[in-house]
């Protein structure tokens, strides 16, 4: 990959785009941890995951419409400031403490409904993008 | 010390997070998603030794505290995994997108264990 001058300031947009997008994300997990009472194995961050999954499924459907900046603003930066694996992985570690099977079920189906909801999100975007382009 | 700063502070580490988690993505250009994999265990490394850390006698303020779990949580994504996983099924084979999440889930884990471990 060369670069070229005018290269420098899309690069330097692209990574204030990621920043500002990952910022965004990051306070609204925050606030919305503080927010919603966790459950044992529902946790916040299990439903903040997957509302990333399902908003980043439906970017990545619409992502041809959408400018380089506008991808990396809210997939790369906003959808991974919003969903962490960390935080993720360190519930799970919390709960084998006392329950291995219930945190190996935890991580299973934290998976498999985040991979539903980013498929839910992309086919929705599809579908709503099929009707815009129809008209 | 303000809430506000307090806050500012978690949203600055995730942002930091996000752009070095998207520097990592330039760098580690591959056909498999190994990118996303060494952001999720670096993540979780770090946030096993803070954890552990913070457990020990040390006594920091808040604003630092937050600064790194933003970074943590900004770092790390759940997100790309889970679309990453869902190409690969589509892509190449179920075994790779299965392969991704189970080494995701394993690594990701001992590396916070060894965090935690390192700090203890």
């Amino acid at each position: 990959m060369t670069q070229t001058r005018p290269a420098v300031r899309t690069t330097a947009i692209m990574f204030a785009a990621v920043f500002v997008g990952g910022a965004a994300g990051s306070l609204l997990r925050e606030a919305l941890s503080a927010q919603i009472p966790g459950a044992p194995i529902l946790t916040a961050t299990f439903g903040i995951n997957i509302v990333a999954c399902f908003i980043l499924g439906w970017l990545y459907a619409v992502r041809h419409r959408m400018h380089a900046h506008v991808l990396h603003l809210g997939a790369v930066g906003f959808c991974g400031g919003l969903s962490t694996f960390s935080s993720f992985v360190a519930e799970l570690e919390r709960m084998a403490a006392t329950h291995l099977w219930g945190a190996i079920s935890a991580a299973g189906l934290e998976i498999a409904v985040g991979l539903a909801a980013a498929v839910l999100g992309e086919a929705i975007g599809r579908r709503l993008l099929g009707q815009r382009s129809a008209k | 010390m303000t809430e506000l700063y307090l806050h500012a502070m978690f949203g600055l580490g995730g942002g930091l997070g996000a752009v070095l988690r998207h520097w990592v993505a330039l760098r580690v250009r591959h056909d498999l998603p190994f990118a996303t994999l060494i952001v999720n265990v670096l993540g979780s490394l770090l946030l096993g030794l803070w954890i552990g850390f913070l457990g020990g006698p040390v006594d920091l303020g808040e604003e630092e505290k937050r600064l790194v779990f933003g970074f943590c949580g900004g770092f790390t994504t759940f997100s790309s995994f889970a679309y990453q996983s869902l190409e690969l099924r589509r892509q190449r084979t179920i075994a790779l997108a299965a392969g991704n999440i189970l080494l995701s889930l394993i690594l990701c884990w001992l590396a916070l264990l060894l965090g935690l471990f390192l700090t203890h």
